[in-house]
Parts: C-alpha cells; structure tokens; sequence
C-alpha cells in the first residue's frame, strides 16, 4: 500500500508554506506601500513644519500657558535663550500695553476651543518692545477642553510703528494748518484794514486812479482771505477725525438751505427739497458738501429765467445707477442738486472736481477753484462717488452715491 | 466817573488793533473815552493803581504776552473791587473747550476780532446788549459776530 498520508500531508505543508509565503509578500507589499505613504506624509509634515518655523514665530504651551516649544524666531524676537523660556507662563512677555479685559477675553476665547486672533504688543528680554500679529489655536482633549495651545506670530512692529508716525504726522498737519492760516489771516486783515482807512480817509486827497488801486488791493486781499479759508478746509477734509453718525439727509438740506435764506430771498430762488433719505455720514463734512454744492447752484443762477434748485435724496440699488459699474446690490444714499443756471460744458464734467481748476475768469464768477475739490474729497471720505452733468445755458445736476454702511 | 462819557479800555498786545479799535470807536454815536493796556501785567496794573478812573468795560485780547487774557479774567473776576467790571473777551480764536471756560470764568460776551468796516457795529452791538442787560447772559448768546451773519453757521 502507497503511503498517502505523507505525500498528502507534505503537499499540505508545501502550500501551506506557499500560502504563508504569499501572505508574507502581500504583507511586505503593505508595509512598504504604507512605509512609502508614511515617508511621503511626514516629509510634508517636515516640510510644512520648516516653513511655519522659517517663516513666523512659533509656540507651544500647556493649557496654563507654560511654554513647552519655541522655534528658533520665537528666541530671536523675545531675546530670550530657549533653556530660559521653557516653562515659563507667558505672563512674562506682557508689557503693560494692554488692559485686563483684553487678556481675559483673550483667555476666555481659547478656554471655548476657538482660535483667537489680534495684535498684541510683548516685552524682550531687555525691556523692549516689539508686535506681533497673533493666532492662538487650542487643541482639544477628548473631554472638550483644550490641553495644548499652539501660537503662531508675525513680527509687525514695523507697520504699527509706521502707523503711529503718520498719526502723529497728520496730527501735526492739521494744527499747522490751522496755525498758519490763522497766522496769515491776521496780516491779510490788517492790510485791508488800513486800505479801507485810506480809501475812507484819504481818499478825496487821491486821484480817480488812486483809489481804483487801493479798490483792487482790498479786492485781492479779499481774495487771499477766501482761497486761505478754502485751503484749510480742503486740507481737513482728510486730517480732521471721521466719525460717522446716522443721519436724516433731509435735516442736513433743510440746515444748509437756511444758511442762504437771505439771498435766496434776495435773488428770489425757488428752492425744491424731497425724499427721506438717512445714512451713515460724518455730519460736519456732508453738510460742509452740500453747502459747497447749493452755493455753486447760487452762484451760476441764469439771470435770464427765474432761479429754481431742486434737492432730492432716495435710497437706490446700485445697478440702478448707469454708467457707473457699480456693484448691483449693494444700496447707496443718492443725493442730487439740480439747477436751471449757467451749466457747463459736459467736456469739462471731471476737470471741474480738480483743484484749481476754474471755468470762469475772476471777474465773471468769484471763486478759488477749491470747492468742488473739497466736494470731491468729502464724497471720497464716505467711499462714495460723485458726478456731474451739465449743458451751457440749461444747468447742471451733481449727484451723490453714499454707500450704505 | 463822568456819566456821560463810557470808559473803554482795550487790553491787546497789537498795536494796529489799538488803532483801528479807536478809529470804529469814533464812529459811533455814544461818547467815549479810550485806553489801552499792551500785555496783561499792564492791565492789572492799571487797574490796580487807580481806583477812581476804573474802565466801564473792558475788551480782553487772549494772546498777550507775560499775562493771558485768560488769566486776567480769572484775576479780575476774584477781585472784590473790580469784579464787577463786564469783560469782552475780544479775540480771533473760537475754539469750543476755551470758549466755555471763559464763560464760566465770568465773561460777558465774546467778541471774535473781525474787518474794520464791521467794527464798529460790532463794538454798538456789545455795547447796546450791556446796557439792556448788564449781567452775563445765558451760554447761547455768548459768542457775538461783528456781522450779521449768525454765530451758529461758523463751521471749524
């Protein structure tokens, strides 16, 4: 009889050997296929690890805020040693800028899970000061509160530096600007003051001549005055704080209608106002605007018909304004003057906002060519725009678009 | 004091503002004598000296040298024998925080410096208010403008 039994038995073990060596390759297989994807994975981490590290300023603390890691710029920026910062609070960077409320809303941020983000002002170790611009991100253990916190910084000491020297730039523009042209006004007053003596008192001892002289010095005197006035107020249209505050559009209108009640009586102008409008602005600016803008629909009345200025404000979508790409949904205040005056040519539409920019000659039409530049920047002030359309001998309109805050 | 002729002393560092002062003074109908103080120590010591020709009003200029306007308003408001001297502060600034202070310091009115051909209305106008009411009026009706133009419309 054959010996089944072992030659079946060996056939077993050989496949079985076979299959286990099978499952050994697929295995192999695995592992070097997840190895390669774990070394893949972890280059990218390394790589991504060098480039936060290289780039920004980087820690990690407990959830009490003791340093557990700092990179290399965290060193260089806080002048600390890194053997010196672990393990101690963060308490030891604050340098007294900020007020309690902003720490413990800081803290109560995190201690919710979420990241907090804002610019924060740290002591070096040698009692400097530098900002940076900070995000703290928690991580959270299974039981939902945080156990580690990662902090990420950039150094922007440099912009908030630069930031607060053009504060202080501007502040000292616009007292030197007041300054001067306070300072200037005086002389210019006197001038015209002693002209006006000579003209009254002296007068009938000059020539017709004489007293033609002394009539355009007072004039051009007068006209110094004004452009100085004007000047300062183009300046402050862009130093001067803006506060913006809700406001009836319509309450303004009616304030700077009034302050041309005597010669709109005296040129018997009819003077239309209608539409509620309120918006967002900053009150002493948009009235200065307006104001600017009824005085030029004063000033260049046609003497040939009767004067009539209309004044209107509505709300309107911004696709409803053509010509002007603005974005369609977004709503903005519309103003619009209109007058039946002079006009203009529309060729000139934008020159007329540039300053010193005149259509007229001086002794046609008063002006210093700064108003509608003041206009101009006022409507720029509130990131709106202004326009204005016009024809010879019919009129001009001049809208304004005040977004909607 | 003669009743007849109002005593008006201006307190002002310039001298061409002594002069055109003096010149509106003499187109008004009131009769009116004139004096002058050139910096505020001068003032309080011509105040001080002679009690028997003491000013029926006084224009205060802010900005003199060695002694402010604003100073000698306080000095003579605390001075029992020349409190009740009324004071026009009579100056080119108009600042909101200084022009309350100056009211409650007992100022009567502000008068902001202006053009000599408005002047003299300028002057007729405190003068007539004062004669109406010789006590400081309310806060609103501090600030007076030489011209017709109202004092609301300043815009700064």
């Amino acid at each position: 009889m054959k010996s089944q039994s072992s030659s079946d038995s060996g056939e077993q073990i050989l496949s079985c050997l076979r299959e286990v060596q099978n499952l050994n390759n697929a295995l192999e297989k695995k592992v070097i296929e997840f190895t390669t994807q774990l070394e893949s994975i972890y280059k990218d981490l390394v790589d991504y690890k060098f480039a936060l590290d290289a780039s920004n300023i980087v820690s990690i603390t407990d959830k009490n805020g003791a340093i557990q890691y700092v990179n290399d710029n965290f060193c260089k920026i806080s002048k600390y040693k890194r053997d010196e910062l672990i393990g101690q609070n963060h308490r030891i960077f604050n340098s007294g800028y900020h007020s309690k409320e902003f720490f413990s809303n800081l803290w109560q941020t995190i201690l919710n899970g979420k990241i907090w983000k804002g610019e924060v002002r740290n002591m070096a170790k040698d009692g400097s000061t530098y900002w940076v611009d900070t995000a703290i991100v928690p991580f959270i253990s299974k039981n939902g509160k945080p156990f580690k916190y990662l902090v990420i910084r950039s150094d922007i000491t440099q912009r908030v530096n630069s930031l607060e020297e053009l504060k202080n730039a501007n502040k000292e523009l616009e007292s030197f600007n007041y300054v001067s042209s306070h300072d200037l006004q005086e002389p210019l007053r006197k001038i015209k003051d002693y002209t006006t003596l000579l003209i009254k008192q002296e007068g009938s001892k000059l020539s017709e001549k004489g007293n033609y002289y002394l009539e355009n010095i007072s004039k051009t005197v007068n006209g110094m005055q004004i452009l100085i006035e004007d000047l300062l107020a183009y300046s402050r249209t862009k130093t001067s704080d803006r506060n913006f505050e809700k406001s009836d559009i319509n309450k303004i209108i009616e304030d700077v209608i009034t302050d041309f009640k005597e010669i709109i009586k005296e040129k018997k102008i009819t003077i239309k106002t209608n539409g509620s409008a309120k918006a967002d602005v900053i009150i002493f600016q948009f009235r200065q605007l307006l104001h600017n803008l009824v005085s030029n629909s004063i000033k260049f009345i046609n003497t040939q018909n009767s004067p009539k200025i209309i004044i209107k404000s509505e709300m309107v979508k911004g696709d409803k304004i053509k010509a002007l790409s603005l974005p369609p949904h977004k709503k903005y205040c519309q103003v619009s003057i209109s007058d039946n005056g002079v006009g203009f040519d529309p060729k000139f539409k934008d020159r007329i906002f540039e300053i010193f920019q005149r259509l007229h000659e001086s002794d046609k039409y008063k002006g210093t060519g700064v108003g509608l530049a003041i206009c101009k920047r006022i409507v720029e002030n509130h990131n709106g725009i202004i326009t204005a359309t016009g024809e010879p001998g019919k009129g001009a309109t001049f809208d304004i678009y005040i977004p909607v805050r | 004091m003669d009743k007849n002729i109002l005593h008006i002393l201006l307190a002002d560092d310039d001298k061409d503002d002594h002069f055109f002062f003096e010149e509106s003074l003499k187109e008004l109908s009131i009769a009116t004598s004139f004096s002058t103080a050139g910096n505020g120590e001068e003032l309080i010591r011509l105040l001080s000296s002679d009690q028997s020709k003491l000013p029926d009003v006084i224009f205060l200029d802010l900005n003199m040298p060695r002694k402010n306007g604003s100073e000698c308003l306080s000095e003579i408001k605390h001075n029992e024998k020349l409190k009740h001297i009324p004071i026009i502060i009579y100056s080119t600034a108009l600042y909101d925080g200084i022009v309350n202070l100056l009211y409650e310091n007992g100022a009567h009115y502000y008068l902001k410096k202006c053009e000599f051909t408005l002047l003299s209305k300028g002057i007729k106008k405190v003068l007539d208010l004062l004669a109406e009411n010789p006590n400081q009026p309310s806060r609103d009706k501090f600030i007076l403008l030489c011209s017709e133009m109202p004092a609301s419309q300043i815009y700064f």
